[in-house]
């Protein structure tokens, strides 16, 4: 016969595309015209970022870069001057990014700039105001710069900024709220890395955010600022987090006299992700309380992250989907009708997978319902835990970097032959260890994979 | 009973049972509104060579247990299984191992079947050939695929692969 793979329809050399991973993309743009004009469509294209060094017209000309700019592959660019370091962009180099910055207009939706001094960014923000499309803005101040620039006001016509409607920005000086408070009225998703307490309390209680559903603080700031004082919030900063459907926290320590009191007033809660906090029992029973809650992410590593050990806490969310945890607390789970997903965190000695798997293993009628995906990272499982894996009906099993007893493949085995688990992940990190008088048939993955072929299993590289 | 017939291209009968019906939906479509002791005919533009591969692949899974046509992972939101290219199942490999030269015909023949699990083995068994290939040259030897660049176009793509990074 003679097809050719270039008489296949355009949609179904795209579903080919898309199984590839960003480098073998790469390749295959090489190989014919058709196939680079293919990948070059904004659906691949999306996915590649430009990222520019002080030395980058060393590389590469600026005419390519121009060119490419202008023809709207241009999607994602990220500036980096490590100005502390007196590594600079030139003032040549500057007109010509400034130039890109201009010929990406139309396609340009996310930019970043990291460590940028004062001189870049005034060359930069005029620039900016120009874009079409730019919906997130990455911004991280260089120590040296002083102050950020006033966004440019350029007549009747939308400015750039109007578009950004996400912000990642570095906490560090005023100006930086000021930012954040002339784009106010739009910003829906704002992350914010701490360097300066007083200033994360200016923007919680100051600001007037109407849009905003999406937030997410991570505490940077040094120990010798302390933490933020119970009385430090006030309504500004309940009427922000009562409207949030997202809110994520990393904790360092800043915010450990006033979380509870935090969590309390986000009634309209979905995703929830604490990070290395101290969760009292108060704070557990608030996060309990909340009937909306879609996913709930509990993980610490640091030794000050546990739940203290003051009796139980109960979790009985009817709307929950996805839990992930990585505590040794005791809690307990209601109904939790909705449980589609659970993962399960660890590192190392300090959580128990076992007293987690055995009380995911009480809620009422589990072993009756189907779940999509149980996950587990870094943690050890012994043959006890591996029994409490046997109980569940679940799509997709997957381990990341386990430890686990060789029984592990015999549950997973027995839990396939009657049809428990359709499919199984395992990254090359993942070890198995048998004890020397026990007898196993399957010791190995591809034993398991021969025993039980209609079970899926997929081996990949490991993440970290 | 009702029995369905399909039509090749070279006006080759094949009589199939009902669960290819299901495995396709285009077949499905035809056969919906059918009473239940007709017999359905369908024709094909596909050539008696590949629909008979087709048939003998519908045949392999006629005893699976997890229905083939919908597997149910497609609003799945992982993105590293999705994009999994290691894990197609065993007796497809097999299947497709023997049947190099004419893995385009099979695709052309799922799409037009609308037969969702043999467009995806397919794709995928196309994607690890791009995968496992060590050169450009080599996904053009093996595809059968002319190169079109001029050498200067072929250089620009280059270099502009030489600048982009994942994100």
């Amino acid at each position: 016969m003679s097809t050719s793979i270039l008489d296949l329809p355009t949609e179904v050399l795209d579903h080919i595309f898309d199984f590839l991973p960003f480098i073998n993309r790469q390749h295959a743009k090489l190989v014919c015209r058709r196939w680079n004009q293919l990948l070059s469509a904004p659906r691949y294209m999306k996915a590649t970022q430009l990222n520019l060094t002080p030395d980058f017209h060393r590389r590469w000309s600026a005419d390519d870069l121009l060119r490419f700019a202008s023809q709207g592959k241009l999607h994602s660019i990220r500036l980096v001057e490590a100005s502390g370091r007196g590594d600079n962009f030139s003032q040549e180099s500057l007109a010509s990014i400034v130039q890109l910055l201009e010929a990406g207009c139309y396609s340009l939706e996310k930019i970043q700039l990291d460590g940028c001094t004062d001189s870049f960014l005034r060359a930069v923000f005029d620039a900016l105001g120009k874009m079409r499309r730019m919906r997130n803005l990455i911004f991280f101040l260089g120590e040296e710069s002083t102050e950020l620039p006033k966004i440019p006001v350029t007549g009747p016509e939308p400015i750039g900024f109007s578009f950004v409607t996400n912000l990642d920005l570095g906490l560090t000086k005023a100006s930086c709220l000021e930012l954040v408070n002339s784009l106010a009225s739009q910003l829906t998703c704002v992350s914010l890395h701490v360097r300066v307490k007083d200033l994360l309390e200016q923007f919680l209680n100051e600001l007037h955010l109407p849009a905003l559903h999406s937030l997410a603080l991570y505490d940077y700031t040094p120990d010798n600022q302390g933490t933020i004082e119970p009385g430090a919030l006030g309504d500004g900063c309940w009427r922000i987090l009562a409207q949030l459907k997202t809110l994520r926290i990393r904790n360092n320590f800043m915010f450990c006299a006033v979380l509870t009191e935090m969590i309390s007033h986000c009634q309209n809660i979905k995703h929830l992700t604490l990070e290395h906090c101290l969760i009292s029992m108060q704070c557990m029973k608030q996060i309990g309380a909340f009937k909306g809650l879609k996913e709930l992410y509990l993980i610490s590593y640091n030794p000050w992250g546990f739940i203290r050990r003051e009796g139980e806490s109960l979790l009985d969310l009817p709307n929950l989907e996805h839990l992930s945890l990585s505590l040794e607390a005791k809690i307990k789970f209601g109904k939790l009708p909705k449980l589609t997903s659970v993962t399960i965190n660890g590192g190392g000695e300090m959580t128990n997978p076992k007293a987690i798997l055995s009380e995911i293993k009480k809620i009422d009628g589990i072993g009756g319902r189907r779940l999509r995906k149980l996950h587990m990272t870094n943690v050890t499982l012994d043959w006890e835990a591996n029994e409490l894996i046997r109980a569940f009906w679940v799509d997709l099993v997957s381990f990341d970097n386990c430890d686990s007893d060789g029984s592990l493949l015999d549950v997973l085995a027995n839990a396939g032959t009657q049809r428990r688990i359709t499919r199984i992940r395992l990254t090359d990190d993942c070890t198995f260890t048998f004890q020397i008088e026990e007898y196993y048939r399957i010791r190995t993955v591809d034993d398991l994979r021969r025993r039980c072929p209609y079970l899926q299993i997929t081996e990949t590289p490991s993440q970290l | 009973m009702r029995t369905i017939q399909l039509i090749s291209s070279d006006n080759e009968f094949f009589v199939i049972e009902e669960h290819l019906a299901t495995l396709s939906e285009h077949i499905k479509a035809c056969v919906e509104d059918a009473d239940a002791d007709e017999t359905v005919l369908i024709f094909l533009p596909i050539h008696s060579a590949i629909l008979s591969k087709v048939v003998q692949w519908a045949n392999i899974h006629k005893d699976d247990l997890i229905p083939i046509l919908d597997i149910g992972y497609d609003s799945d939101n992982d993105d590293t299984v999705e994009k999994c290219t290691n894990n197609i199942d065993p007796k497809d490999v097999d299947f497709l191992k023997d049947q190099k030269d004419i893995l385009m015909d099979l695709g052309e023949a799922a799409v037009v079947l609308k037969m969702k699990k043999l467009t995806k083995v397919v794709c995928k068994t196309v994607a690890n050939i791009i995968k496992n290939s060590k050169s450009v040259e080599e996904i053009r030897d093996t595809l059968n695929i002319k190169c079109d660049f001029t050498p200067a176009e072929e250089e620009q793509v280059r270099r502009e692969n030489g600048f982009l990074g994942n994100i």
